[in-house]
């Protein structure tokens, strides 16, 4: 629900790169997003006509890629990929502290 | 790789593709521009803003979270009660429509600024920004902020504030940060409200809802209450005094060190 706001802050932000940069038109924007930032990627494609209408970044194609979670412990170093809400879960013996 | 999504830019190359790079432009003039910020640049800015503001009075700002029903209201009512002897308290309150909340805070003789988010699904900075106008922080030690019932959008908006307080009440069960990972994430303390009722449900676990947030990588602190016993208010009671004086001890260093909070200007 919140990611119409978010859309309208994507846009301020084209807004103003287009503006330092002379650009008179936006053709393609790609975002990285990650499980853990709570923005779903397909409401924001949804969403994202309705908050680039009349603005430079009108048209302007929206790529959104999904990033995965990774964790590394802070003991052994080990990296690995997990699900949002199993940070310290997995096959390895985490310490019971990660950096995300 | 390919030559749509941006997959074939890596770091090893990005330096042909950016600024003057010799491949940064195509034939149709277009360049490809990397930002590297954050989606909510802007909210991140304000709420930077406010966290200063309430610094500077030495106010300790406190996000309370949860889904609506939680009992955030019954908690802040009991909390200005054990604490208004001793500090000026004062709440913003987020909620899509009435101000049925506001009125029951300020019953108990507490300023209460009333945000109505029509049907916006969460507090942002900006929100907090304009109830600041409302509210005399000279007078204040601690502002509770009230936000919006909902797991989900909250917890992406910094608002300003030193720390997140998330409410999971009983009913609600026990595998709610499993659930909803980013809120619970980015709680600096869990209560598990409505405790009372925790044995007429017989489901609901404790230790499990900390087992989950324990999954998360976040060792806030868990603590069982009721606001309507009074049961377990005073780890809550400690645990708020002590984050003021952290809050107030991290601003007499930095004044120490700085000679004052670094000033701002209002727009």
């Amino acid at each position: 629900m919140h990611e119409l706001s978010i859309c309208q802050a994507i846009i301020a932000q084209v807004q103003a790169i287009a503006e330092e940069k002379r650009a008179t038109a936006v053709s393609d924007i790609h975002l990285r997003i990650g499980p853990l930032s709570g923005v779903e990627a397909l409401l924001l494609r949804n969403a994202f006509p309705f908050a680039a209408a009349g603005t430079v970044a009108a048209g302007a194609a929206l790529h959104v890629s999904d990033m995965p979670v990774r964790i590394r412990c802070s003991q052994c170093g080990g990296e690995m990929t997990v699900p949002a809400n199993r940070l310290l879960a997995g096959p390895m013996q985490w310490g019971g502290s990660v950096n995300v | 790789m390919c030559d749509t999504c941006g997959c074939n830019m890596t770091h090893a190359n990005q330096h042909l593709l950016l600024g003057d790079g010799h491949l940064a432009h195509t034939s149709n003039g277009s360049a490809s521009i990397e930002v590297l910020r954050g989606l909510l640049d802007a909210n991140d800015h304000q709420a930077e803003h406010n966290r200063q503001h309430f610094a500077e009075h030495g106010v300790l700002a406190v996000n309370l979270m949860s889904s609506p029903g939680a009992g955030k209201t019954a908690l802040l009512e009991a909390t200005i009660d054990a604490l208004r002897e001793r500090y000026r308290i004062a709440v913003i309150v987020g909620d899509l429509e009435t101000d049925n909340d506001a009125r029951r805070l300020r019953q108990h003789g507490a300023p209460a600024i009333q945000i109505s988010t029509g049907s916006a699904c969460h507090l942002d900075a900006h929100m907090v920004h304009m109830a600041l106008h409302d509210l005399d922080l000279h007078d204040l030690d601690i502002v509770f902020i009230e936000n919006v019932g909902n797991l989900v959008c909250p917890a992406s908006f910094d608002l300003g504030q030193h720390c997140n307080v998330t409410l999971l009440s009983s009913p609600e069960g026990d595998d709610k940060p499993q659930k909803y990972p980013v809120m619970f994430r980015a709680a600096d303390l869990l209560l598990l409200t409505k405790s009372d009722l925790t044995p007429l449900l017989g489901d609901f676990v404790a230790q499990r809802a900390e087992r989950c947030l324990r999954e998360l990588a976040n060792d806030a602190p868990v603590f069982e209450l009721s606001s309507k016993s009074g049961a377990g208010m005073n780890h809550w009671i400690n645990w708020l005094e002590r984050a003021l004086q952290l809050e107030r001890a991290k601003i007499r260093d930095h004044i120490a060190m700085h000679g004052q909070v670094a000033g701002h200007s209002h727009g």
